[in-house]
């Protein structure tokens, strides 16, 4: 099952970037997402599989289809395809050395301190890691104070 | 013989690595704006999963925080991304990115 989950998000990925459609590229992307989510909800980290797909999945999605339906997405692109066997050359060269890893290592051993610090996410978020949580923050007010920016601009034009 | 727990950690690490050479190729290969937003899209799809298995099972809530403030980041990269090519496209018709190259230096 874990196999098949992540065969679908690499296929989904890359269809995502392969098909010409736009709108279809980006429903491709939408279901690459859902299916990380579950491999998420799989690694018992059910927060990251929700904000995973109710954020990535959802939001960004609809801002994607947002801009198609703005833009046009335009189909007609001459894009260099040249350059996809130079990739594939180096990802099978990353998976051989990958796969002679796993046959030379053994099995992992487990370091003492590695237990868990916290009982709980929100105890990990204010409290271990909650200079991230002021610079989520930041970021969201940089992102508002950007986009009131870019998409104000026009009416200054006017 | 191989462990199968070590087995499934090279499978999250081989899927991973898949993912963000997918997204480089996008970024790199392609000419549509959109096309650039959706390869760093996936790229930061492979950054998640390679976070979340590395911190199964012992470090899952750690890792759960670090994923939260990745995706938080990455809708505000997107939203503000995503303004950037409507405005562009507004000013010239076209979301390729060879329209804009007049910009440099």
């Amino acid at each position: 099952m874990t196999a098949f989950l992540l065969a679908g998000t690499m296929v989904f990925a890359a269809l995502a970037v392969f098909l010409k459609d736009m709108l279809k590229a980006v429903i491709c992307l939408l279901i690459s997402s859902v299916f990380l989510g579950i491999i998420f909800f799989r690694l018992n980290a059910p927060f990251a599989g929700v904000f995973e797909i109710s954020v990535v999945a959802g939001l960004i999605v609809v801002l994607f289809i947002l801009t198609i339906s703005l833009t046009g997405g335009q189909k007609s692109f001459v894009e260099p395809s040249i350059s996809l066997p130079i990739f594939l050359v180096l990802f099978f060269i990353f998976s051989y050395v990958l796969f002679v890893g796993i046959f030379r290592s053994g099995p992992a051993e487990e370091p003492v301190s590695m237990v868990e610090e916290y009982s709980k996410i929100g105890e990990v978020l204010w409290m271990g890691r909650a200079l991230d949580t002021v610079g989520q923050i930041s970021v969201i007010f940089a992102g508002v104070f950007v986009l009131l920016c870019v998409v104000g601009r026009k009416r200054d034009d006017k | 013989m191989i462990n199968s727990a070590l087995l499934n950690g090279w499978m999250y690490l081989y899927c991973a690595a898949a993912l963000v050479f997918i997204g480089l190729y996008c970024i790199l290969m392609r000419r549509n704006m959109l096309r650039l937003l959706i390869g760093l899209e996936i790229v930061s799809k492979g950054i998640c999963l390679l976070i979340i298995s590395g911190g199964y099972p012992h470090r899952l809530f750690l890792a759960q925080a670090l994923v939260i403030t990745v995706i938080v980041i990455e809708v505000c990269v997107m939203a503000i991304g995503l303004s950037l090519v409507i405005r562009a496209y507004e000013q010239s018709e076209s979301i390729d990115i060879r329209t804009f190259s007049n910009l440099k230096g």
